[in-house]
């Protein structure tokens, strides 16, 4: 046991010494091959934003189809070559091409990996308390591997048959059918897995071994409990896509029929025996569903972190979020058929998955309280990382309202695949995720390049994306309950929607406005990286944790001096008179901890 | 262990939580060994999971029976159920053991001993394979691939009257045993990279063994997958 | 961390008892499929062979884990962290076991 001590001393100290070698790099071994989880951290985030430009933009594309049915697209031939019919619409088949690859490309390439590959990597060193990460090696790995999936999915755009059109998730025998894209969108995805797995190791076994002196796992911020969950998450679901992938790939190209039953295609019938689709179904949300918290977490963290500072309240019941994120991830492996009620699925089954889907909403609900109850009667400052924390808290509701519709199986018969489902999940993972990321980005973005984002530019965004956002998926509620199918490239033949052919143009046009400002975004983004104003104190926002006790520019290693101990949880505000005190601050003789203090009365 | 090491134990326990230490005692490298079996632990539940649901679905009645299906031995032929697999699970039980002796002589610092052990491993593990190679062959020989299905003699070799069987069967039975075979061999690799290491002293100078305690984890792990394989396959 | 010589002696009878539970285990399970294929085949008995053979695997998978992989001697919370997780397989056997049930049923009813 002794010797594991010594070990880690060791560590630190030839983190410490890297510190001091820092400026023998070169232009590859800092901003390419490094293994320095800040840097590491930007390449996840940058290249996500890539994505999400990609994703959103053919976002925008399918909408145009959606909203001008029809319409003569051939002024953007220059992007979209073949895949306009000769009169200039889209191709259907490509319209399925682009919501697949949208649906891929925001929720794992965006969501999974640019908002916890980014915060976790960050984060979880400096706010812990360590030089870096237990295995730079293997982060390295972890970013690099995730480049090789976004690369053959890229390249997957460009082959003859077009990318993978069997939807985010795939379902055979439609993915069986499919040609060569959906191999590479398989491939892509396998070393996906692959870096979630050596990211989220990495992330375990930091946030377990490598916490400085007296940072005992309940003084950690929130954010680090809930990015420590999403990598249990990970690790847990993970593996079972993949296990659902091999049998996919092997029913492609080895002619076995794991999915496959005795199947009529174009006339031709195929003899394929016994296998289910719905097998697939159960291994893919096996993973599909824990997926959508992998991606919430982060951002329910961040947020966390975000209004307590901003409001200079301690957070509201921290004990009890860390329990519920608990909860949530505990649950998040007891339901996942709660996506397959009409899929043929044995309905008594069905009725259980009934039971724990509902039961998901109680430590839901008590996150939104405590996030409220943070605010409230709070001295808040209204900086663009609180309005996006909020917006979060906003979109988190209303989404998660229409869950507890779709979590009861008899509700569900008739919403399932309507549009109904794309708000659902849009508002309360979708827009709510990107806000929280949104928050994460300003909030933290000092420390990352030492300047601050564009106010103004922040808040013109925020007001479009969140009214925006409630204007395109409001209405798609209304449109799911008359039974309007989601993923259908055209409601020509249907009369009965043709009631909704306005609203649709209305949806698209805010879509495309929307669209704009998140390019707004990006701008502020990069411009500020460069030109923003330049940060001159540690600790801009009078926060307690560890991360602002760094230099403004930390280097390889983090603190120049030996890693700072810890004396105190991480919601120290409006204590005692001081605004904030950092966790660094040893407790005054006689103080008491947060728990066994009396509740304030008012915050001035 | 001794009650003297259980108060200590004990004592260190009450916080260990407190930052500044590895709350299991355990160096990050073995902690994540531990979590990458776990993690890689679903992605065989899942396989053997759904082998039980499409077993469930095509019924028993017309399920192969294992002691048909593997019932022949090398020289000897048909007639000998289960006796192949079995030498294959003392193979691999045998080459865990010896993998545990590695680990052992490697906590006393004994390189002679870890390279003695390790080889024998290694050698356990190609032995486990030659044995999967060949019974793979006979199989694909007397006609299960992932395309055909199984075929035998009812009343054992010779009986005449023939049972095919579903083609889920031969499909979960490449797959699964293709994948635990994958691992055997990667398992059998980074062996032979580690035993290299061994041999070159590197371990020695680093004045710890801490490698073979990790890949030994994996090949128990490899093992342990095998005793559910096993079960799933052979004795249901 | 070099173990006394004593202790060294205990860890070393804990391997070879184990190994010795593991093969007379599998020869256990093995002789009881042949008499059961021998003796029992029309029996119907199969629940039962399928409960103790479950049974009987499960012993050794304990002795791997918590001999060969040592981890009877780690700390209980690093146990706890590690077996927990299993919980989840489960419910994952027991809803796909439903289902198989279920798809049979539908196969045998739809034809
Ligand atoms: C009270 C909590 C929630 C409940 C009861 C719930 C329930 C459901 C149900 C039953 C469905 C399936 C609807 C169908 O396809 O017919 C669904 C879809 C979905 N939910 Fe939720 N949900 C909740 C919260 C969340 C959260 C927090 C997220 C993400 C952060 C989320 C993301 C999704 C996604 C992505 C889908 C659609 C996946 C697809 O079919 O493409 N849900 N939800
Ligand atoms: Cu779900």
């Amino acid at each position: 046991m002794s010797d594991v001590n010594t070990t880690m001393e060791h560590t630190h100290a030839e983190a410490g010494h890297h510190a001091h070698e820092a400026h023998h790099e070169n232009f590859f071994t800092k901003y390419l091959f490094t293994m320095d989880h800040k840097m590491i951290a930007k390449q996840f985030l940058i290249t996500g934003i890539f994505w999400a430009i990609i994703g959103a933009f053919f976002s925008v594309v399918f909408r145009l189809q959606l909203g001008f049915p029809n319409a003569d697209l051939s002024w953007l031939a220059p992007v979209m070559g073949r895949w306009l019919t000769p009169d200039g619409t889209l191709d259907p088949n490509f319209y399925n091409a682009l919501i697949t690859m949208h649906g891929t490309l925001l929720v794992f390439f965006v969501l999974t990996a640019g908002l916890s590959g980014t915060f976790a990597n960050f984060l979880i060193p400096l706010q812990i308390g360590a030089r870096d990460m237990a295995s730079p090696l293997m982060n390295m790995l972890s970013y690099w591997f995730f480049f090789l999936a976004s690369v053959i999915m890229f390249a997957s755009l460009f082959i003859p048959d077009g990318p993978a059109q069997g939807g985010w998730t795939a379902y055979p025998p439609l993915s069986y059918l499919q040609g060569q894209g959906m191999t590479l969108w398989l491939l892509s995805l396998t070393f996906f897995v692959a870096s979630t797995v050596l990211g989220g190791l990495n992330y375990i076994t930091t946030i377990l071994n490598m916490r400085t002196k007296g940072m005992s796992m309940f003084k950690m911020p929130l954010t680090i409990w809930a990015l420590f969950f999403t990598a249990v998450i990970g690790l847990l679901s993970f593996p079972v896509l993949v296990a659902g992938f091999i049998l996919l790939i092997f029913d492609r190209s080895l002619g076995t029929s794991f999915y496959l039953s005795d199947l009529v295609v174009n006339g031709q019938f195929l003899d394929k025996g016994t296998g289910s689709p719905i097998l697939y179904e159960h291994l893919f949300w096996f993973l599909g569903h824990p997926e959508v918290y992998i991606v919430i977490l982060p951002a329910m963290g961040i947020v966390s972190e975000v209004l307590s500072v901003n409001s200079k309240k301690p957070v509201f019941g921290y004990r009890a979020m860390v329990f519920s994120i608990l909860a949530i991830t505990i649950l998040s492996f007891l339901v996942w058929a709660h996506h397959m009620f009409v899929s043929g699925m044995n309905p008594f089954v069905g009725s259980i998955f009934v039971l724990f889907t509902l039961l998901i909403a109680v430590p839901s609900a008590i996150k939104v309280f405590n996030w409220i109850a943070t605010i409230w009667r709070g001295n808040i400052r209204l900086n663009p990382q609180t309005m996006y924390a909020i917006g979060f808290v906003s979109m988190f509701i209303s989404g998660g309202l229409t869950g507890i519709f779709l979590g009861n199986s008899t509700i569900d018969i008739q919403l399932h695949d309507t549009y109904f489902i794309v708000a659902h999940f849009h508002i309360v993972m979708g827009v709510a995720a990107f806000l929280g990321m949104f928050a994460g980005v300003h909030h933290w973005f000092p420390k990352m390049f030492g300047r601050y984002m564009n106010r103004s530019m922040a808040y013109m965004h925020f007001w479009v994306t969140l009214i925006g956002a409630y204007l395109i998926f409001w209405p798609m509620h209304y449109m799911g309950m008359a039974g309007v199918p989601r993923r259908y490239y055209s409601f020509d033949a249907f009369d009965a929607f043709s009631q909704f052919a306005g609203m649709n143009t209305f949806i698209s046009v805010v879509a495309m406005i929307v669209f704009a400002f998140q390019i707004l975004w990006v701008a502020n983004f990069f411009y500020s990286i460069f030109r923003g104003r330049k940060v001159k104190e540690s600790n801009p926002w009078g926060a307690t944790t560890l991360e602002w006790t760094t230099p403004i520019n930390p280097g390889h290693g983090n603190w120049p001096g030996d890693i700072p101990e810890v004396y105190r949880w991480p919601y120290d505000y409006n204590k005692n008179g001081h605004e904030f005190i950092p966790q660094t601050v040893p407790m005054e003789e006689g103080e008491l901890e947060h728990e066994e203090t009396p509740a304030p009365e008012k915050v001035s | 262990m001794t009650t003297a090491t259980n108060t200590v134990q004990a004592n260190s326990e009450s916080n260990v939580w407190e930052g500044g230490q590895a709350p299991f005692g355990v160096k990050y490298g073995k902690l994540m060994m531990w979590y990458f079996l776990l993690s890689d632990a679903f992605t065989f539940a899942a396989f053997l999971i759904s082998y039980g649901a499409i077993r469930f679905t095509v019924g028993q009645d017309i399920w192969p029976e294992p002691n048909r299906v593997f019932d022949a031995f090398p020289v000897l032929g048909h007639g000998y159920p289960l006796l192949f697999v079995s030498l294959m699970t003392f193979i691999l039980i045998l080459s865990s053991v010896f993998m545990v002796r590695a680990v052992q002589e490697g906590h006393q610092m004994n390189k002679k001993g870890v390279i003695l052990w390790l080889g024998f491993t290694i050698l356990g593990g190609i032995a486990f394979l030659s044995c999967q190679a060949w019974e793979w062959a006979h199989l694909i020989h007397n006609g299960m691939t992932m395309t055909s299905p199984i075929t035998y003699e009812i009343g054992g070799h010779g009986s005449g009257a023939v049972f095919v069987g579903p083609l889920a069967f031969g499909q979960l039975f490449f797959t699964i045993t293709g994948f635990h075979g994958f691992h055997v061999t990667t398992g059998v690799v980074i062996n032979t990279i580690v035993f290299l290491n061994v041999v070159f002293g590197t371990y020695e100078k680093k004045k710890n063994y801490d490698m073979v305690e990790k890949v030994g984890l994996y090949w128990h792990f490899v093992d342990l997958v095998w005793v559910f394989v096993f079960l799933g396959f052979y004795l249901l | 961390m070099i173990l006394s010589d004593q202790e060294y002696q205990m860890h070393k009878a804990a391997v070879w008892r184990a190994t010795i539970i593991l093969s007379v285990v599998t020869t256990v399970e093995v002789g009881i499929a042949l008499l059961y294929d021998t003796f029992f085949h029309e029996s119907g008995f199969r629940m039962a062979l399928a409960v103790f053979m479950i049974m009987a695997t499960l012993v050794k998978a304990y002795y791997i884990v918590a001999v060969f992989m040592h981890l009877k001697y780690e700390r209980k919370a690093m146990a706890i962290t590690i077996l927990m997780p299993i919980m989840f397989l489960i419910w994952l056997l027991i809803a796909l076991l439903m289902e198989g049930v279920s798809w049979h049923q539908m196969i045998e009813f739809y034809g």
